[in-house]
């Protein structure tokens, strides 16, 4: 038995070939009018993973590496972004792939093309409530007026701040064709990717920068994020519903 | 290697999309993946990357139901409302105070 050609997959996108401004380039399997853009790979690259500094270190750069194959492919041709880390045993199945899922995959990928995915994400890092005021030259009852003016100006500004957090993502949807909800973490309020065809992506940003001003200025922070290939809307499972 | 041509977009960003999407191929159609490795992948990516990962702020596997089902979100929302219950009784307790004549410091 042959040693087996591992081929690293990246993206399944239409079978045209594009020029790839990438070294290696990467090389494209064909079957009717879909693709899947493939790499040579030594399986072992990916045995270092266990030991990794994740800032520079193999998930990193591999991570990098394949987030810029399906940029590359993405700026030419709409893409289904493959899973970081699949690795098929030649081309023969790479074909087969398309050759089960092709359905599938055409369906998702005409519903993603002419889309781009922008990430938004609002941070909000609440003044500490347990700060309390300087006490010196105050009475008692200073004192405690002052807090309790304190609370109430960090209660309405919260009560703000997500209000406004909640219509920025209200008016967003209606701009974009489809969003996902990413996780939260501690101090994040919105962390949400968009689906937002090419068309539309004006009116999303000026909307996005119209919010930002608003909790700016009542203290919070909004990030955006893209262009990205949508990787957050291509959770698929191929073959899976051909055998359901 | 080659230095790729990038974009701008953060490494915690990038991770978080390339490793938690994209589309996977099931298992059961008879193509071969390297699935030893892939099958545990992610879990060794996670315990690897944690801690560094955390430093830098990315921690959204915490809410990822795949790594912590349910806890992590149940108690970032417990602590949210505690404190928001704690401003507000405490609050209310201010109120009450300042009819009490003042106080020596």
């Amino acid at each position: 038995m042959s040693a087996p050609n591992w081929l690293c997959a990246y993206a399944i996108t239409r079978n045209r070939p594009a020029e790839l401004d990438l070294d290696p380039a990467p090389r494209l399997i064909g079957y009717r009018d879909l693709g899947v853009v493939v790499a040579e790979v030594e399986p072992a690259r990916f045995d270092g993973l266990d030991s990794l500094e994740p800032v520079d270190g193999t998930l990193a750069e591999l991570a990098r590496e394949h987030d810029a194959v399906v940029r590359a492919v993405f700026r030419h041709e709409p893409v289904l972004p493959l899973r970081f880390g699949t690795v098929l045993d030649g081309e023969g199945s790479v074909r087969r792939l398309l050759e089960v899922a092709y359905d599938q995959a055409r369906d998702c990928l005409d519903e993603v093309e002419g889309h781009r995915e922008w990430g938004v994400r609002v941070r909000y890092a609440e003044p500490a409530a347990t700060t309390r005021p300087d006490a010196a030259g105050l009475t008692g009852t200073q004192y405690l007026v002052r807090r309790r003016e304190r609370l109430k100006a960090i209660q309405q500004t919260r009560e703000q701040v997500f209000r406004t957090a909640t219509r920025l993502e209200d008016v967003l949807r209606e701009h974009a064709t489809d969003s996902a909800e990413r996780a939260r973490p501690h101090g994040v309020l919105v962390n949400t990717a968009y689906l937002v065809a090419t068309g539309r992506e004006a009116a999303f940003h000026a909307e996005v920068e119209w919010f930002a001003r608003e909790l700016r200025a009542a203290g919070a922070t909004v990030e955006t994020t893209g262009p990205w290939p949508p990787y957050s809307f291509t959770d698929l499972e191929l073959g899976a519903a051909a055998h359901g | 290697m080659t230095r790729l041509a990038g974009s701008s977009d953060s490494l915690a960003d990038i991770l978080e999309r390339v490793l938690d999407k994209g589309v996977v191929i099931a298992g059961d159609i008879g193509i071969s993946v390297v699935d030893v490795e892939l099958l545990t992948l992610r879990i060794r990516l996670f315990i690897a990357s944690a801690q560094t990962a955390r430093e830098m702020g990315m921690d959204w596997w915490t809410n990822d139901p795949f790594f912590a089902p349910n806890a992590a979100r149940a108690e970032l929302e417990e602590k949210t409302d505690l404190a928001a219950r704690v401003a507000d009784l405490e609050a209310r307790l201010l109120e009450a105070v300042p009819s009490r004549q003042e106080e020596p410091r």
